[in-house]
């Protein structure tokens, strides 16, 4: 089963770029395929390129040093993620330790700054994680990713399992971050306004492949794919009053339609969607789609 | 129902616990308990052999006239000890090596899980029998060669509970900001895998108890004139039939007594740390 299938995505330095998609679209697997924590025995055919170093072609050492000093990351449903029997302050020492030769005193005052940036007072540090909330182990969960300052963060769908303002307050977090480290931002979520807030530029997964990319103001305003508009209609706006829903339901990966992935759903399909698998073309500038009659659409 | 069954577990739990304590404290102070403290745990020809129970021999006296209230209270250390040597060796050894095979898996994992169940294939007396033979007697050589039944058990126990603490979340997120291997091993795995260590730790000692009695009446383990319950038993069963049951009764007794102790233990732990008993509690 091939869960991401001939996919090619650039992040500049500083840039954040949002991943939408449904359900079993892929964009999960992208963002752990990024740091090499897929599950054992996953074939990744291709290359990852970070500030010109070939992170595929990284030892296991070199990759491990990889993870959390260069690239971090954050994941959903922060309620697991953290070691139950380890206080917050052995959780920081461990990951600050397992990349830096700094006393267990420094590597806790780093943690306690970490902590107090994300307004988590720094009073609770040897606290367990079961004496947190939701919101605040997700913040916790960010302090630990960002502890050793790293250069791009992939956050895998960071507030879907938090409530609205505890999402808007680490939405403000990550913006601040980029403003103030210059951080390059992956954010894989299936919220789209979310993406409207925080991001420049947008990636459409659809069945493992990206259907459209192309900046925030274009996706949302200009799309081409009808995959990206059906998508923009199903989200509710303040003046929403009929909501629109994609008929059927994501294809199953282990035998994909032929042709365009999203024909049966695609209320445009003619009979060489079936046949024809789209290339992805740029129809303007720096926003390109992967439809056979993207002309049609513009 | 459920309440009563888990006030059952912490009765029983109470009930080992003391009587794993009083053996302990039985064996530590078996020197100032013992009746006849001067001659120490050799203490022969005090009386007449083969006596009944009187007041002055609690337990009677066996073959040699040693003071059997005495040999029973000094066969507590012994058989403390080799218990003591046979578990501990064996989670030292069974930890470690099940965290390590769980953890990398893949064909280092079945073979050693091969070799680990050809072990636990075994008859466990036998092998420990074999293993007795081998390296010769006294309470350590005995100890080891409980260790060798034991190991196979902690290791299946110790991998099993890794390869579902491995695919727990936060082994995921550790490996996300670079944990070493090490680290994620013993202390993201290790520690939420060593929950479940107490209920056979006890179990085994149990059954320890009952393997080392065995080894020492089939004559591999320990040696007169070293007081030993198992050993006792077995040379007093030759005058089992002059009506001498005094020599068999107490010795068996005590195996009995610190058997059931401990499996208590180990069955009220089990039914106190079993996660499906505490969901339900709640």
């Amino acid at each position: 089963m091939h869960a991401l299938d001939n996919i090619s995505l650039d992040v500049a330095s500083g840039e954040s770029i949002g991943i939408v998609g449904e359900t079993g679209s892929g964009k999960s697997t992208l963002g752990k395929t990024i740091l090499e924590i897929l599950p054992p025995r996953t074939k990744v055919n291709g290359r990852v390129l970070f500030l010109g170093e070939e992170l595929s072609q990284l030892d296991k050492e070199g990759i491990r040093r990889t993870r959390g000093e260069k690239i971090g990351l954050i994941f959903q449903d922060p309620m697991t993620r953290l070691n139950p029997l380890m206080t917050i302050s052995d959780h920081f020492v461990e990951a600050i330790r397992a990349h830096q030769r700094i006393s267990k005193q420094e590597a806790l005052w780093r943690a306690e700054t970490a902590l107090t940036s994300m307004r988590v007072p720094e009073s609770r540090i040897h606290n367990y994680p079961h004496e947190f909330s939701g919101g605040m182990r997700q913040r916790i969960m960010i302090a630990l990713a960002l502890v050793l300052n790293p250069s791009l963060l992939v956050a895998d769908e960071p507030t879907t399992s938090l409530d609205v303002i505890v999402e808007a307050q680490i939405l403000e977090i990550l913006e601040d971050l980029k403003r103030t480290y210059k951080m390059s931002l992956l954010l894989i979520t299936h919220n789209l306004g979310i993406v409207a807030e925080v991001c420049d530029r947008v990636a459409v997964f659809y069945a493992g492949k990206i259907v459209e990319i192309g900046s925030v103001d274009d996706i949302f305003n200009r799309p081409v794919h009808p995959y990206t508009r059906l998508l923009l209609k199903s989200i509710i706006h303040l003046e929403t009053k009929e909501l629109h829903s994609i008929e059927g339901v994501p294809p199953d990966l282990v035998s994909p339609p032929t042709g365009c992935r999203f024909h049966p759903r695609c209320p445009y399909a003619q009979a060489i969607c079936r046949e024809t698998v789209p290339p992805l073309e740029e129809f303007r500038k720096d926003q390109r789609a992967a439809c056979l009659f993207g002309k049609d659409f513009l | 129902m459920l309440e009563k069954r888990r006030t059952l577990a912490g009765v029983l739990t109470w009930i080992g616990l003391g009587i794993l304590a009083a053996f302990i404290l039985i064996a530590l102070l078996a020197p100032v308990l013992a009746p006849y403290p001067a001659q120490g745990p050799y203490a022969q020809f005090l009386t007449p052999p083969n006596q009944a129970p009187s007041l002055n021999h609690w337990m009677g006296t066996d073959n040699l006239g040693q003071d059997v209230f005495s040999r029973v209270l000094w066969g507590s250390q012994t058989s403390l000890e080799v218990m003591a040597i046979g578990v501990i060796l064996a989670l030292a050894v069974g930890f470690p090596v099940g965290l390590y095979s769980g953890y990398v898996g893949g064909s280092i994992d079945r073979t050693i899980l091969l070799v680990m169940d050809s072990v636990y294939a075994f008859p466990g007396l036998l092998l420990a029998a074999l293993v007795a033979a081998m390296l010769g007697k006294g309470p350590f050589n005995i100890g080891i060669a409980i260790t060798v039944i034991y190991i196979p058990l902690y290791y299946r126990v110790t991998r099993n509970q890794t390869l579902s603490v491995r695919e727990e979340t936060y082994i995921e997120a550790a490996r996300s900001i670079g944990a070493r291997p090490w680290t994620i091993m013993w202390l993201y795995i290790g520690y939420n895998v060593l929950i479940t260590i107490p209920v056979i730790f006890a179990l085994s000692a149990a059954d320890a108890i009952l393997t080392a009695a065995g080894l020492s009446y089939l004559g591999l383990g320990i040696q007169l004139p070293t007081p030993d319950w198992g050993l006792d038993l077995s040379v007093a069963q030759q005058f089992l039939t002059d009506g001498v049951w005094w020599t068999s009764f107490f010795p068996g007794l005590m195996i009995i007594i610190l058997t059931v102790g401990l499996s208590f233990l180990g069955e009220g732990l089990n039914d106190l740390v079993n996660p499906l008993l505490k969901k339900r509690r709640a």
